[in-house]
């Protein structure tokens, strides 16, 4: 009876501990944070996130606006001395990829049977292709195909070459196009083009425009063949005729701020280059009012070397700063490809006889390139005129820099490109207009142009430890030796 | 609950037949030995074998309800032999007690408040009694175990006040969480610990600094998870159980009151340089280039140099020569130069060795308690009263905390008994200070940019002022606070109320069986608040201050019901439970701030400018568990213990959610089992056990969710997570086995207490980093093995012993642990641990010892010789090993000398090894504050840094100047800022005076003198900025190796006054 009763209690025991589980699943279900979400707000959260990430001081004013001499740290000037943080380096590598994971959700979703949206498709690939750019005009040769698939069980991704990378971004590009051009499918979220799919596939074959210029030198057959396709049927392939259709985000007064207006708050790190502002005044050029405010000690335009040397003393108030809409306004502009951009790369085609070669309608785009830039700015007509006279900016002017045609369009492009300085740095290496030099307190001696690449991200070195080493043998000085597959320059280090 | 119930039914019901068996009151009186030693109170009683017992009152008597069937009561007490002795019949029985340091029959109390006779466990025990955690006074309880025990490494978190501290029972064992499980009276308490981290924050302590140590009756540190098996998961770090000090049977009222009262004064600070000043290119050296014939400041005076071209200060923001600068590459102090600092006029440049000193204040730590007793036969009580009142060694810091402490046992019938244990404790902080790399943290700025020439005493005066450019008062605009105005504006406030304590049942079945039910709450509620003002370094002009408010609870409710038999056949004894436990944690959180505000300074969420920043919060949590233990014995020198627990968590996956683990310990009196001589070996014990200890993980693991950030514009901003979650998440296992031995020579004069443990954690769930190529940070995985080992040992002595004259007692530890990553998972290279500045990473990777310090290192030649190029060291091209944070281990001596009523104790500790980042020293060598930086005269004539010269090949002759290379270069090297954390501190000094007064008014007072963390006696030669190697941020694996401006460690000297009335 005794041993009964005890097993009695023991296996009661027993059955009660196990059905306490009951409703355990619930209780484990995190009620902080939701395992589904609509599509529409983490296309709202790219869009933020890559205008804030990318754009702000810590990834172009602290390094590739300095490197496209368009700027300078004035303090703390590490970095334009190519004393680059790690962390720097590992967030831009790893945000980029990230966010293909976030955009590969909006398609997984926008892909569904059933409800299938066509325009959240498209518009999500052009954000791809916009971040793959950035990323291998950085480093080269990136995990693209293996790349954003952790998910899938890929932890250790294989890199691809960059030529291989920009012959599927100009795939993905006009698969974009033909999504966009669909019909199937409205937008929601986007906080750019305010659910404007037209506009979208005017900045998809605009940017498409973009990787093939950048390949021109190296595979001139393939630029020219898409230059031709997006020049010849507007129709079909849409692209920024206006200011009205640059792609940029717009920021708030509070909470989300432009980044620059946002760290100026708490930091005076950044004020102009010498180069950007000697060229711009020696030309004469009407938006320098816009681009920086003259020093503070005597109203004058002045720049310092991107990177000065620890010797080179200077007034903080003797340097000019950067201008009022680039930095003072909480409600500024994050630039991610504006109008100017394609009219010079209209031009450079047509200018150039390896691809369309046509020189009267290269003249057309060069001036109306000039024009967009400084009506941006705020130039008047009259001003404009003017500065177009000026011998270093007319076409066929004779100009004291003894530029060609070719080169003022490179040179103008460089002056519209302030502030996007992941896309200046770039054209800077492809063209060499105008043509910089390292700066004079770099970390690394011996080099007589700014990087020519990013060292890839010292977590690679750790966690995916077989890929960079296969790619980075050229590599000198963590910043130079290994050129851009696009990069055909000669005689630099 | 309901089931609990009719659990609790069951008990009853299925014990029902027994209800009416005989019990016995026996009474006695309790004496020492020692000549005129008289009664002694608090001498525990217990039925051998059963939880059944009392404890004598003032004046040495007690009361005990016993079965009648009982056989043997045991006597134990503080320092004293335990006794065994035989009921026979008895009714009264009286106990002689003699001093025993190092007790043959010592009882310690082992899981689940059941006392054990030390000699059967075949597992590592240390224990404390309650006078020694009252000995010296520490607020935070967990300091009070530094360099007391073998296997327990203590490490302050900083001197800031009420500053976190971490313990480390057996070093680390897991990626995730290493801190031991806290018991008090049977019930798990958090210690819960929200410390600063590297980057910034306030170091709120930890939670187990709520338990007053002056209720504490006696600690049990039960080491491996060995000992541990019968608290499950949580315990497989060791746990720290506690009992408290109970009401006894007395007279009248017994009352104690105690006064303890410290100053608190910082102990040392970084050596820094009182040559130079800020600015840039001021030294000599600079100055003769910058000036030499042919140079733009051709034969310039060095005044005039420095004046117009070195530093000059126009409106601190860049306006004048450097004048924004924070760095100290300036000119040379105490030349004769004049130049303006902050003040809008030149003045003399001189050095001010004592700036940073001379901030920091004499704290205060004033404890009062208060404790009544008294019972009768039949209800017992104790309730005690403790305050303490505190200042820290910054301005404006506080730390007030109120304990209220009430035990009541009622003994219900003979057979039932009950008791209610309450704790409720109320701390208050007005203002907790800002710690690691952040502009609330003082020490970043008075102790890490600091320009030498800077009068502390100009800031403190007109810190309340303004200037011209806009500013609060300071030397620096741009990157700093005036530290008075972070100490008295930038506050952080907290308060913690909070509820512990039990209620337990226990009712004698049989003779040889008890039941007890027990319900235990831990529950706390946080209120925190922090400001920042207007003007602020961290939020600058025109932002109109920020704030962040939030408040927390915690909840967590266990109820154990458990079942204690014993039973002896002849030479075999049996003893055992089983038991059951269900547990729930549940836990919230809201947060309110505001980054702006329009109305400046008025800290109300109503006032935010923009979108506040919300934070809401909350997680539940259940595990059910039974478990079950047998003890047995033959002939009272060969034990064999057997454990089986069986834990439900809700934090698993259903099918994995059900985890069952064993344990076996041994333990043989080999002495006892051959009779042999006691004159020289006079006790031998060799001990082993098994054990694998099961564990889950934190809920909410098993889901990959959005992360949401504040909507733009209306619009709801949602990412993918940077984790993956995992995919058939099992329950972690840990196997241990652990050998020792415990011998004692002469009499028990001697003692040897030696241990040796390998514990292999396997299918540990942890967050591992993975390429961020594959798109997420890191991956949640269910893999890989870290094996830790080490090695314990304690050797006691009673070095001089005479009854009444002087005696010297000696205790040493020494403790080695060493965890080593044999696996990991396919695709996952190495586990990072933590990362500091410049990718210094603290990491795993397999087959290396655990917390390895990598980053960028000298490039070195085959012999490792430093290779320099120009006179400049080159950087590796990627991480290198630096360093391993792990200590080679860590020791303490304490000697105690008595001598009739004096008493006198000192306590020295150490560790040896364990490499530590620090900022302090990295930055501070950048900056150019240390002395590193102008030792041997270097700013003007040169530095020749030791080292092979690649263009010759030969030993490097060419001289560079240190601002090129500290200020510079410096910067992309961590190396150097890697130093050896050894160290030897003279922790605790003891000095008391005990007068036995036999008038009725004022009995037994204590007077002594105490002192704790009163010098830094060795360091290693590295830590040549001289931080305290003793820093941490957190609790965790990653918690040690890293130092960023750690608030100066604090010295405590102060008297204690107790007495009993």
């Amino acid at each position: 009876m005794k041993n009964i009763s005890k097993i009695a209690a023991v296996s009661i025991i027993l059955a009660i501990l196990t059905s306490c589980t009951k409703g355990w699943e619930d209780l484990n279900t995190n009620p902080n944070a939701t395992v589904d979400v609509p599509a529409s707000n983490i296309l709202t959260f790219v869009e933020r996130s890559i205008s804030g990430s990318f754009f702000d001081v810590w990834n172009i004013g602290n390094n590739t606006d300095t490197y496209a001499n368009h700027m300078t740290k004035i303090q703390y000037i590490d970095e334009s001395r190519y004393n680059e943080r790690d962390g720097i380096i590992n967030d831009r590598w790893s945000n980029i990829i990230h966010y293909q994971v976030d955009l590969n959700k909006i398609i997984k979703k926008s892909t569904v049977v059933g409800s299938e949206n066509d325009a959240m498709v498209g518009v999500s690939k052009v954000l791809s292709a916009f971040m793959w750019i950035i990323m291998t005009d950085t480093w080269g040769a990136i995990p693209f195909t293996e790349g954003a698939q952790g998910e899938e069980g890929i932890l250790q991704p294989k890199y691809d070459t960059q030529q291989s990378v920009y012959n599927a971004l100009l795939t993905m590009l006009d698969e974009a196009n033909t999504l966009l051009a669909s019909g199937k499918g409205t937008l929601a979220g986007d906080v750019m083009y305010d659910n404007d799919v037209l506009q979208w596939q005017k900045f998809a074959n605009s940017l498409r425009m973009r990787v093939a210029i950048r390949m021109s030198n190296v595979d001139p057959t393939t630029s020219k063949s898409v230059l031709t396709t997006i020049l010849g049927s507007p129709a079909t392939y849409p692209i920024m005729i206006a200011n009205e259709d640059m792609a940029a985000f717009t920021w708030l007064e509070t909470t989300w701020r432009e980044p620059f207006a946002e760290d100026k708050i708490s930091r005076d790190d950044h004020g102009m280059c010498d180069v950007f502002i000697n060229a711009l005044l020696h030309t004469n050029d009407p938006r320098i009012g816009e681009f920086a405010h003259p020093a503070a000690s005597d109203g004058i335009y002045r720049g310092i070397p991107a990177g000065a040397s620890s010797s080179f003393s200077f007034y903080l108030k003797d340097i000019s700063r950067i201008g009022t809409r680039y930095r003072d306004i909480f409600t500024g502009k994050t630039y991610l490809m504006r109008y100017p951009e394609v009219e010079f790369i209209i031009a450079e085609s047509y200018a150039r006889a390896d691809l369309l070669n046509d020189p009267v309608k290269a003249q057309t785009a060069y001036e109306a390139g000039v024009a967009a830039s400084c009506t941006e700015h705020g130039v008047s007509a009259g001003d404009i005129t003017t500065y177009m006279a000026d011998a270093n900016v007319a076409w066929n002017g004779a100009g004291d820099w003894g530029y060609t045609n070719l080169n003022k369009i490179y040179y103008q492009k460089w002056v519209s490109l302030f502030k996007q300085g992941h896309e200046a740095w770039a054209e800077t290496r492809r063209t060499d207009i105008p043509q910089l030099t390292a700066a004079p307190g770099s970390t690394y001696t011996g080099h007589n142009r700014p990087p020519f690449r990013w060292p890839y991200p010292v977590d690679e070195y750790n966690l995916n430890p077989l890929e960079p080493p296969k790619w980075d043998s050229n590599v000198v000085d963590r910043f130079w030796g290994d050129k851009m597959w696009w990069d055909t320059r000669t005689g630099v280090n | 609950m309901k089931k609990l119930l009719l659990l609790i039914l069951l008990f009853v019901l299925s014990a029902g037949h027994i209800l009416l068996a005989q019990t016995v009151v026996i009474t006695g009186t309790v004496t020492s030995s020692v000549e005129g030693g008289g009664p002694i109170p608090g001498v525990t009683i217990l039925v051998k074998g059963t939880t059944i017992g009392s404890t004598t009152d003032a004046s040495g008597k007690y009361i005990l309800t016993v079965p009648q069937s009982a056989t043997t009561l045991i006597f134990s007490f503080v320092g004293m032999k335990s006794q065994e002795v035989l009921i026979s019949g008895r009714t009264v029985i009286n106990g002689v007690m003699e001093s025993d340091l190092l007790g043959l029959n010592e009882v310690v109390v082992t899981a689940l408040g059941i006392s054990r006779e030390k000699k059967a466990l075949g597992y590592s025990v240390s224990d404390i009694k309650g006078d020694q955690m009252v000995q010296a006074k520490e607020t935070n309880i967990v300091n009070l175990f530094q360099g007391k025990l073998a296997g327990v490494q203590i490490t302050n978190n900083s001197g800031a006040i009420g500053a976190s501290s971490q313990m480390l029972i057996r070093g680390t064992r897991s990626f995730g969480d290493n801190a031991p499980l806290w018991v008090v009276d049977g019930t798990p308490i958090t210690n819960a610990t929200d410390a600063a981290n590297q980057w910034g924050a306030v170091d709120y302590g930890n939670a187990a600094s709520d338990i007053d140590p002056e209720n504490i009756a006696s600690v049990s540190i039960l080491k491996g998870a060995n000992a541990a098996a019968l608290y499950g998961s949580r315990a497989r770090n060791g746990v720290v159980l506690i009992t408290t000090k109970k009401g006894v049977k007395s007279k009248g009222l017994g009352a104690s009151f105690s006064n303890f009262t410290s100053i608190e004064q910082i102990s040392f600070l970084p050596t820094y340089q009182n040559q130079y000043g800020q600015g840039w290119n001021g030294g000599e050296a600079k100055f003769r280039q910058a000036t030499a014939a042919g140079q733009p400041q051709e034969g310039l005076s060095y005044q005039d140099y420095s004046h117009d071209y070195v530093f000059k200060y126009v409106d601190g923001l860049g306006g004048g020569i450097n004048d924004g600068f924070d760095e100290s590459w300036g000119p040379r102090l105490d030349a004769g130069l004049h130049i303006d600092q902050f003040q809008g006029k030149d003045q003399p440049w001189v050095s001010h060795p004592n700036n940073t000193r001379s901030f920091f204040q004499t704290g205060v730590s004033a404890t009062n308690n208060l404790t009544l007793t008294g019972g009768s036969d039949n209800v017992k009580g104790r309730f005690s009263y403790t305050n303490i009142y505190e200042t820290g060694t910054i301005p404006n810091t506080d730390q007030k905390r109120n304990s209220l402490n009430a035990s009541t046992s009622l003994k219900l019938t003979n057979k039932l008994t009950a008791d209610l244990n309450i704790n409720y404790v109320l701390t208050n902080n007005d203002n907790l200070p800002g710690q690691g790399y952040e502009a609330g943290n003082v020490m970043q700025s008075i102790g890490g940019w600091f320009g030498r020439q800077i009068d502390m005493k100009l800031l403190k005066d007109h810190w309340t002022e303004w200037m011209p450019n806009g500013h609060p008062y300071n030397w620096n605009s741009n990157y700093h606070n005036n530290p008075y105005w972070t100490a008295n504006k930038n506050i952080t406030g907290r308060q913690r109320e909070r509820w512990f304590g039990n209620a337990d049942m226990n009712y004698i079945v049989a003779p040889w069986l008890t039941l007890t039910g027990r319900y235990g709450i831990d529950y706390y509620s946080e209120y925190r608040k922090s400001v920042i003002y207007e003007g602020s370094n961290q939020n600058w002009v025109g932002t109109g201050g920020s704030f962040n408010q939030s408040s927390s609870e915690r909840k967590e409710t266990n109820v154990d019901f458990l079942a204690a038999f014993n039973k002896s056949f002849n030479v075999i004894k049996i003893s055992g439970n089983i038991g059951t436990n269900y547990r729930q944690a549940d836990s919230y959180n809201m947060s309110l701030s505001a980054s702006e505000l329009t109305v400046p300074n008025f800290f109300h969420i109503s006032n935010v400018k923009g979108t506040p920043g919300t934070g809401f919060y909350e997680s539940h949590y259940k595990t059910n568990s039974i478990f079950g233990a047998l003890n047995t014995s033959f002939k009272d020198y060969l034990f064999l213990d057997l454990t089986l627990r069986n834990d439900w968590s809700s934090a698993l996956p259903k099918d994995s959610w059900s985890y069952l683990y064993p344990s076996a310990s041994m333990s043989w009196l080999f002495t006892e089992t051959f009779g042999m001589s006691k004159s020289v070996l006079s006790f031998g014990k060799i001990r082993g056990s098994w054990a694998r200890v099961g564990s889950d993980t934190s809920p909410y693991s098993l889901q990959a969710t959005y992360v949401a950030s504040t909507p733009f514009n209306g619009l709801s901003q949602y990412n993918y997570p940077g984790t993956i979650p995992p995919a058939g998440l099992k329950p972690e296992f840990s196997n241990s086995i652990e050998v020792g031995t415990e011998l004692k020579f002469f009499m028990n004069r001697f003692g040897i207490d030696f241990s040796y443990y390998d514990t292999k954690t396997t299918n540990q769930i942890m967050n591992v980093d993975i390429s961020t190529s594959t798109g997420f940070g890191s991956k949640t995985i269910n893999a890989g093995e870290i094996e830790s080992k080490g090695i314990e040992l304690t050797l006691t002595g009673e070095i001089l012993k005479s009854a009444t004259g002087f005696n010297w007692t000696a205790i040493l530890n020494w403790t080695r642990a060493r965890s080593i990553v044999n696996s990991l998972y396919p695709g996952v290279p190495t586990y990072q641990l933590n990362s500091s500045w410049q990718s210094l990473t603290i990491e795993a990777r397999p087959g290396e010892p655990f917390g390895q310090l990598y980053g960028v290192g000298y490039k070195r030649d085959t012999q490792g010789r430093v290779l320099l190029d120009g006179g400049f060291p080159i950087a590796t091209d990627h991480n290198i090993l630096l360093g391993n944070s792990m200590p080679d281990w860590i020791a303490s001596i304490n000697n105690e000398f008595t001598y009739k009523n004096f008493n006198f104790s000192f306590l020295v500790d150490g560790r040896m090894g364990g490499d530590i980042f620090s900022v302090t020293k990295w930055f501070g060598d950048y900056s150019g504050i240390t002395e590193t930086t102008v030792k041997g005269g270097i700013r003007d004539k040169g530095l020749v840094l030791d080292g092979i010269d690649i263009a010759t090949n030969a030993k490097n002759k060419i001289a560079i100047d240190p601002q090129d290379w500290y200020g510079s270069a410096y910067w992309n090297f961590v190396e150097p800022g890697v130093i050896d954390g050894s160290f030897i501190k003279l922790r605790e000094v003891v000095f008391g005076y005990r007068i036995t007064l036999r008038t009725a008014a004022i009995r037994n007072l204590n007077i002594s003198f105490v002192g704790r963390n009163l010098a830094l006696l060795y360091k290693d030669k590295s830590n040549d900025i001289r931080i305290d190697p003793e820093t941490a941020y957190g609790t965790g694996a990653n918690a040690t190796g890293l130092e960023q401006y750690q608030i100066p460690p604090s010295r405590s000297m102060g008297f204690k006054l107790s007495f009993d009335f």
